[in-house]
């Protein structure tokens, strides 16, 4: 007769090695379970991470291909500051570069921004025309730009934001000879730098007179 | 052992039992959860990865979309290049409706500068392409130049020089604060000022460094000093050329309605008691004063009168289609005006003497010209040519060195051909349209405002143009119709003359392309992109507004969100 029919009210409990076992089974069950999540975890967040500067880069890309895409020349380039300026679009005096036709492009800061002048709203057309000047080709534009900023005349807004780092490539010595260019960007996707590259074809390449 | 009845203990349990009781623990549910488990995190893995096929068609479907567009768009401007007419068509805004390019939807409207359908024979439009592939769009506008390639030679010449904004003979001068450039509202707002000039010196013109010149060419007659020749391309003139010899400065004759028309008074009229029609027919002073509208009616109706003064808040309310021949002097002035009653009407004011306009408003509402305080940017466009202020030809009786004043805030929007005139625009005044004088006068805080749309470009100012047998030479029969003007000779006589020349022409000089598809002439429509998408971006930017866009900011505008 054993003790659970000498006893009926008491049951066989574990001994100590078996507790300490099934409590090692436990845990190391529990740490593999864990890990594994963790592990999952961990990519699906950099999945995410790399999968948002993609997109991210993706929109750059359309955001700045409205711009390049229509180019006609890219005027000037900096090699030290990366800002880079092009003549957008040739409407005011035909064959010649005015104020409002240029765009600049930075890289700095972490942003990539585009900048135009803009003259004040309560100007009449004919006055912004009239302010609207023809730059020469052998202008320092960057400057233009920048006297333009001086007088509260221009206006900017972001393309891309998490930058760490461009540099353009053109395909000729002289900006206004390219009639290609690559953009290169470093993106940022939470401290895993994301190389972009964009390459753009100026179909409608003019020199400005 | 057989329990007893009234044994109140509990029975023995059998030893299966017992045993099961000792191997009870938490192995299964352990193993139940760890399934549990990895079943849900398995689960949520392919789940995320069903996204990125998604991504991966979204941006096939992008750049369907926009090769999509860009075919599209050719298709169109291939379309333009058959000669076909986008303001002939029912609907130029749906252009391709609902047409289907590699799987995109695409839709192409055709319209001018303002978003507006094209007017008849434009010379200018533009041209937007959406195309759609599964909700993702792709916008774009082009450009499009479409001069005319198969004008007749006859229509290519035209002796009243529309395709001059401005036509000094003998002197020009642009004084400082004043400006000279395109009138911002007119169907063309992109198109060039050319500049003509009939002189040789360049002491003649006179152009202030503070000028407003805008999109101003400069064309000068070949026998030009080089020193007004080098003027071409500098100074605020964007650029121009060398004109070749013999065009003509003609004024109109006088109108053959008047050795017929009524004579329906004797004596000067002073039209102040009430507004009325007044009738066809030659009258002797005309005045119309006090707030009182006359109405010119007819289509077409004849009217003639020595002096005709519109003065006082007076109105001459033009209905139809209108001849005034002008015997002596035309005055308006004191908030007076000449308005068109309605969009069909017109009028044609040949005028012998001088002209003024002071405090006034011509071609511009009664609203307009009663205001002292009016600008040009206050009147709503009209074609300029809908009224039309010629001088009449001095060899008929036309005053040499007639002046034509334009003052005191005034508002002129018409076109004036008036080779022997002296106009002098000044004290803040405007002209919208064109002109031709023999001297013209802008002086400081006042404007002339060109409608390019006026300019065909088939003229001496397009030197490959259809009156051109090669570049800067004109074909035999032109220079032979030109060679052969005289003092006396009027437009009329040169229409007259231009209809025999130039009866046969073969002025089309660019060749149809050939191939199994719908016959085109090449460069008949030369398409620039717009960069409508950098536009849109801007224009989200900074808040919306409609400014520095050709049109239709909305749509753009989304489809650049859509990237976000």
């Amino acid at each position: 007769m054993n003790s659970a029919a000498r006893h009926p009210g008491a049951r066989r409990g574990l001994t100590l090695v078996e507790l300490l076992i099934a409590l090692m089974i436990t845990a190391m069950m529990g740490l593999a379970i864990g890990s594994m999540m963790t592990m999952v975890g961990s990519a699906t967040g950099r999945d995410s991470v790399e999968r948002t500067a993609l997109l991210r880069a993706h929109a750059g890309q359309v955001r700045l291909r409205a711009y390049m895409d229509n180019a006609l020349s890219i005027l000037q380039h900096d090699k030290d500051t990366q800002a880079t300026v092009i003549w957008l679009y040739d409407k005011l005096v035909t064959d010649s570069v005015n104020l409002r036709e240029i765009r600049l492009l930075t890289v700095a800061d972490g942003l990539v921004t585009v900048e135009w002048v803009a003259f004040p709203e309560n100007w009449s057309p004919t006055m912004q025309d009239a302010a609207d000047v023809v730059l020469p080709s052998d202008s320092d534009f960057i400057a233009a730009m920048a006297a333009q900023r001086a007088l509260g005349q221009t206006k900017s807004t972001t393309l891309l934001n998490h930058v760490q780092d461009g540099s353009w490539a053109l395909s000729a010595a002289s900006p206004q000879d390219a009639e290609r260019a690559r953009l290169t960007l470093t993106l940022d996707a939470e401290g895993s730098p994301v190389q972009a590259l964009y390459a753009f074809g100026l179909k409608d390449h003019t020199i400005p007179e | 052992m057989n329990k007893l009845p009234n044994d109140m203990t509990s029975s023995p349990r059998p030893e299966g039992a017992a045993r099961a009781d000792q191997r009870r623990g938490v192995a299964m549910l352990l193993a139940l959860c760890a399934v549990a488990t990895v079943t849900i995190v398995t689960a949520s893995y392919v789940a995320s990865r069903e996204s990125a096929p998604l991504i991966g068609d979204n941006a096939l479907h992008n750049v369907v979309a926009k090769w999509a567009n860009t075919s599209a768009g050719d298709l169109a401007v291939a379309a333009l290049e058959t000669g076909l007419d986008p303001a002939s068509l029912a609907d130029p805004a749906k252009f391709m409706d609902s047409m289907t390019v590699a799987g995109a939807d695409v839709k192409v409207s055709v319209t001018d500068a303002n978003g507006d359908p094209p007017p008849a024979d434009a010379t200018e439009v533009v041209v937007t392409i959406t195309a759609t592939k599964d909700g993702l769009t792709s916008t774009s506008q082009r450009i499009v130049k479409l001069p005319p390639q198969e004008e007749p030679v006859g229509d290519a010449l035209d002796p009243e020089l529309n395709e001059f904004g401005v036509y000094a003979r003998s002197w020009l001068t642009v004084e400082s604060g004043a400006v000279l450039g395109p009138w911002q509202v007119c169907p063309n707002p992109l198109g060039d000022v050319n500049v003509g000039l009939g002189f040789t010196s360049d002491s003649a013109l006179e152009v202030s460094a503070s000028a407003g010149l805008v999109s101003t060419k400069l064309f000068v007659p070949s026998a030009a000093a080089s020193t007004l020749k080098a003027r071409i391309g500098s100074g605020g003139f964007a650029g121009g050329a060398v004109l070749p010899d013999g065009v003509p400065l003609l004024g109109d004759p006088v109108p053959s309605q008047y050795a017929t028309s009524t004579v329906q008074t004797l004596t000067g009229l002073i039209l102040s008691l009430s507004s009325r029609l007044l009738n066809a027919g030659t009258y002797q002073d005309l005045t119309i004063t006090s707030s009182k509208v006359i109405t010119m009616s007819g289509s077409p109706a004849f009217y003639s009168c020595n002096d005709l003064i519109i003065e006082n808040s007076g109105v001459l309310l033009i209905s139809g289609d209108i001849t005034i021949y002008v015997r002596d002097d035309l005055v308006v002035q004191s908030l007076g005006a000449i308005e068109l009653a309605d969009a069909s009407s017109r009028v044609r004011i040949i005028v012998t003497d001088d002209l003024t306009v002071d405090n006034g408003g011509v071609g511009v509402s009664r609203t307009v010209a009663r205001d002292a305080n009016r600008a040009v940017w206050s009147a709503a466009y009209i074609d300029p040519s809908r009224v039309q202020i010629i001088g009449l030809s001095s060899a008929q009786g036309g005053t040499v060195g007639a002046n034509y004043y334009i003052r005191g805030k005034s508002v002129v929007c018409a076109a004036i051909h008036s080779p022997n005139a002296n106009i002098d625009v000044s004290g803040s005044a405007s002209l919208a349209g064109r002109a031709t004088a023999d001297v013209l006068r802008v002086r400081t805080g006042s404007c002339v405002m060109v409608d390019a749309s006026l300019n065909k470009q088939t003229g001496f100012t397009v030197a490959d143009g259809p009156l051109y047998k090669s570049a800067g030479v004109l074909k035999d029969s032109v220079a032979t119709v030109l060679s052969n003007i005289t003092a006396s000779t009027t437009i009329a006589d040169l229409e007259a003359t231009m209809a025999v020349a130039f009866a046969t022409d073969d002025s089309v000089k660019v060749e149809p392309v050939d191939g199994d598809v719908t016959p085109r002439t090449a460069d008949s429509a030369q398409s620039t992109t717009w960069p409508a998408a950098a536009m849109a971006l801007e224009e989200a930017a900074i808040g919306g507004s409609t400014k520095g866009m050709l049109f239709d900011v909305a749509t753009l505008t989304a489809s650049a969100e859509v990237v976000e």
